[in-house]
């Protein structure tokens, strides 16, 4: 499944954040942006495949996919000790 | 050959024991060698650590399947480009064939890399360190 939400926490000195962003919004908008411009894709598919340079799309899109879901539990902290800022990022 | 089977084969010569009691005496040696060759077989590692300690310090966990479907990605390549990597990678003597590598490959890359690690301390004191778990 691919990541919904991404956590992102900022500690510094002087703030904190905390920021649950969610994935999914962002995955729809990119879904409906590939729908508008899927015409242009195909078009393009087209053309390299007469030109021999054949692209499985659909197997392409799926394994896009897959690799979105593997970033499923990726996480990534950054912590500096000389000005006490801590930055952690998890995606779910 | 073991110790444990040479002891078996004398004792089957000096008469002590029958051969087939030699060969329930081996047949359960080697049970035994298999449990133990198991156990030590690298399991599948779930994700790839970087760790970076120092002045500032760096942890970052990523899931060994985008690995996977990374190698997965190769195959899409059109066969034109392909033969040009391929062309490349031979130049730099990288001799292998990107678009017929099997699932059983990549699942025997991914096992073993469960015993890397790479551990690189550099001058300024910081400790850069790759792993898999």
């Amino acid at each position: 499944m691919i990541p919904l939400v991404m956590n992102l926490r900022i500690r510094t000195e002087k703030f904190k954040l905390r920021l649950w962003i969610p994935l999914f919004l962002i995955w729809l908008f990119l879904g409906l942006l590939m729908v508008m411009l899927l015409p242009f894709i195909l078009i393009a598919w087209l053309a390299l495949s007469v030109c021999g340079w054949r692209i499985p799309l659909f197997r392409l899109f799926l394994t896009i996919i897959e690799l979105l879901a593997d970033l499923r539990k990726t996480e990534l902290h950054v912590s500096s000790s000389r000005n006490d800022t801590r930055v952690d990022i998890s995606i779910i | 050959m073991s110790e444990e089977r040479l002891r078996i084969l004398n004792m089957v010569a000096s008469g002590k024991i029958t051969p087939d009691e030699a060969e329930k005496l081996l047949y359960a040696l080697n049970e035994e060698h298999g449990e133990s060759s198991s156990s030590a077989m690298p399991k599948n590692p779930k994700f790839i650590r970087v760790k970076v300690s120092g002045n500032d310090n760096v942890d970052i966990r990523v899931p060994i399947n985008i690995l996977r479907t990374g190698i997965k990605l190769t195959a899409l390549i059109p066969p034109q480009a392909m033969s040009h990597i391929e062309e490349r990678m031979k130049e730099k003597g990288l001799n292998f064939d990107l678009s017929h590598i099997r699932k059983e490959d990549i699942d025997e890359l991914i096992a073993n890399l469960a015993d890397m690690e790479i551990d690189v301390k550099s001058r300024n004191g910081d400790n850069v360190k790759v792993f898999c778990e």
